[in-house]
């Protein structure tokens, strides 16, 4: 167990992480303004790592592709959100049902378009190969392409969701909804953007996730998952949470597959149990699920 | 309640006596027909993720029943397909279905363990042949059965002969990687006794959980070692992560993976350059020169418009299995016993140019190559190094 294992380990865990914010960041805001546990926010992971291999065949941009992705993604969650969840607005329960059959369609029908063989987007060139940093350690390029990414990502939404007038009205909504819409505020377009925007993210992680992680039916219900214990360790609507969780969650998966590779399978979940335990409202959250 | 009440029992009296009659009247051309058609059952997952894998597997099947024009000594053979969906349970009564309504003579299929576990203590039962497709190793150990044979190689068959085929090439010192499941930890044990008693050495072995997202974890502390190759047991999804992650780990011991991990699903095509310089094992590929395996490839290709891969010569041998027994008997058929006996001494030379033949426990003898791939025109191809032929399942307890 030499410095550089935990280099490579604690970089590794930092990429996984970052990937797993920009899938959970969407959901945790939904939740935050709209009070909607969106079961399909995995599909929405899928459809940007399908999409963007789809794209692919047609263009060969990678950039291009995943923009492409991305835009189709968001496209489809401001869909969803204005013509299927709106349409039960005020009802948690049944929003949460039809998300839940959002997520068994897309499954279904990604299955009848890519059928069930796994596939692997390819690595863009500019981003191939091993990078050495200091200390000889040697680490992919994609990998800390990701990181810089995903921290870029996390301090332009902390800034955007308290010093933009966007971001205050997603931080009001969230407190109350009732005040915002009298205040003049469009609540309906906010509520579209918004589901738009984080189902865009899911998107972009999809197109980059699936450069490492591959994509294969299942891998929605899988990703949702990670995603959801994010959200609830971090707690909901925060931005700041949500990000500290995804490091935390990557960091006890990683360590624990690299030390103790049988409790690996369950590590994760038992941070679950004792944020629960201890603060049922997650670690920045101001309002537990309920 | 209802169903107490005396008109509701005229009325299901009433309801099976005409059933009954029509079946009487029905009957004498139900035995007409089937003296004319022998009926096989051949069950395949047709939906579902592995909908790919038994289309294809389904797709070899009917290769060779059609080239035989769906007869066999003068009688019409007509196989009925039906989805299993990957389920024991669908299975199960879809093969019911297939023996007890539509009298298959045979049943034949499957690419699920446990399915194939099931359907064979109900083809005992019922003594129907049931000719399966799944590797599990107590299909022809611990559970076989007179009624159940194996078309493809059992889980335990190959790794003896992947062992030698690895020391051939100089690979002596291995980290063992594997899937932790069953499947995994019996090859993974398989190759390290093997490695074992050749005088190998085993460095290191590692399981990662059964669709493991990051394997980066697992190769931090890799590079270090003093290794002359990394095993890995993983199919689809996870073949592609961990050969994926593996490269941009920059890890450089020779990579060797196991059986049909590569050339199963595409997923060699998947891994695009990645795949350069990947060993592999495997029960045949579409580069084999020998006639047999030249003629499939060709026919398979003016069919299908598809390149064949060892799922169609799995369904390529199970309809051969078939058809040769029924010839045998010259397309009569007595009864469950006299088709198994049959099916017990079938002989042919499959795809590869091994001669298939079962063994005393219903398993057949195989063949192994040792292939690296090569990443050439934006295509995956596999080089033939070396072969290994009649392979036997070792004894089991």
């Amino acid at each position: 167990m030499t410095l550089s294992f935990w280099t490579i380990q604690a970089l590794n865990a930092l990429s996984f992480g970052t990937l797993l914010f920009l899938v959970a960041a969407g959901l945790s805001l939904i939740f935050g303004l709209m009070r909607i546990v969106n079961l399909a926010h995995g599909s929405f992971y899928m459809l940007g790592a399908y999409g963007a291999l789809q794209v692919l065949t047609i263009v060969k941009n990678q950039l291009l592709a995943t923009a492409i992705a991305v835009a189709f993604t968001a496209v489809l969650g401001a869909a969803i959100q204005r013509w299927l969840i709106e349409r039960v607005s005020g009802n948690a329960m049944q929003q949460m049902l039809v998300t839940f059959g959002c997520l068994l369609v897309i499954g279904d029908l990604s299955l009848i378009a890519w059928h069930g063989t796994p596939a692997i987007l390819p690595v863009p060139d500019f981003l191939n190969g091993t990078a050495i940093l200091p200390g000889g350690i040697h680490f992919p390029v994609l990998r800390l392409a990701i990181i810089a990414l995903g921290v870029a990502l996390v301090i332009a939404l902390d800034q955007a969701q308290s010093r933009t007038s966007v971001g205050a009205m997603v931080r009001a909504g969230a407190d109350d909804l009732e005040m915002l819409s009298c205040l003049g505020v469009n609540v309906r377009t906010l509520f579209v953007c918004v589901f738009a925007f984080g189902a865009g993210l899911a998107g972009l992680g999809g197109a980059l996730g699936g450069i490492f992680l591959g994509v294969a039916p299942g891998i929605d219900l899988e990703l949702g998952l990670y995603a959801f214990i994010v959200v609830i360790v971090g707690g909901l609507g925060s931005i700041r949470g949500t990000f500290v969780a995804s490091l935390l969650v990557a960091f006890i998966d990683n360590f624990s597959k690299a030390l103790f590779p049988a409790v690996s399978m369950f590590a994760i979940f038992l941070l679950l149990v004792v944020v629960i335990a201890i603060r049922p409202t997650g670690l920045f959250g101001r309002r537990a699920l309920s | 309640m209802s169903a107490f009440l005396p008109g509701s029992i005229n009325r299901r009296t009433c309801i099976s006596a005409i059933g009954g009659g029509l079946l009487l009247l029905n009957a004498p051309g139900r035995l007409a027909a089937q003296e004319q058609t022998i009926k096989i059952g051949a069950l395949y997952p047709l939906s579902g993720p592995s909908a790919a894998i038994g289309n294809e597997n389904m797709r070899g099947f009917q290769y060779v029943m059609d080239l035989a024009g769906n007869r066999v000594a003068g009688k019409k053979i007509e196989t009925l397909f039906v989805d299993d969906q990957n389920s024991p349970t669908v299975a199960l009564n879809e093969a019911r279905r297939l023996v007890e309504t539509e009298k298959v003579v045979a049943l034949t299929g499957n690419l699920n363990s446990p399915i194939a576990l099931a359907i064979s203590a109900y083809a005992l039962r019922m003594k129907i042949p049931y000719v399966a497709g799944p590797i599990a190793t107590d299909l022809t150990g611990s559970k076989r059965n007179a009624f159940t044979f194996r078309a493809s190689n059992a889980a335990n068959q190959l790794e003896g002969p992947y062992a030698l085929l690895l020391k051939r090439r100089g690979f002596k010192r291995g980290i063992l990687m594997g899937s932790d499941y069953v499947a995994g930890h019996e090859v993974v044990d398989g190759i390290a006794d093997a490695l074992k008693s050749s005088g190998g050495t085993v460095v290191k072995e590692v399981f990662p959980r059964l669709g493991e997202s990051d394997y980066a974890p697992y190769f931090a502390d890799l590079a270090s070692q003093k290794a002359d190759f990394v095993f890995g047991f993983f199919f689809g999804g996870d073949t592609l992560r961990f050969v994926r992650q593996y490269r941009a780990a920059g890890l450089t011991f020779p990579l060797t993976m196991t059986a049909a991990a590569l050339s199963e699903g595409g997923v060699a095509q998947q891994l695009g350059q990645d795949v350069e310089g990947l060993y592999s094992q495997e029960t045949w590929v579409n580069v084999l020169t020998d006639p047999i395996s030249k003629a499939f490839v060709d026919g398979f290709q003016a069919k299908f418009h598809d390149m064949p891969g060892p799922l169609a010569v799995l369904g390529y041998h199970e309809a051969t299995i078939i058809l040769e027994s029924l010839r045998a008997l010259k397309g009569n058929v007595p009864d469950g016993v006299a088709l198994a006996k049959a099916i017990q001494n079938v002989h042919f030379k499959s795809p590869g140019g091994q001669d298939f033949r079962f063994e005393p426990n219903h398993n057949p003898l195989f063949s192994a190559w040792l292939v690296q791939w090569h990443w050439k025109d934006g295509k995956a191809t596999p080089t033939v190094l070396d072969t290994i032929r009649n392979i036997k399942q070792p004894d089991t307890p």
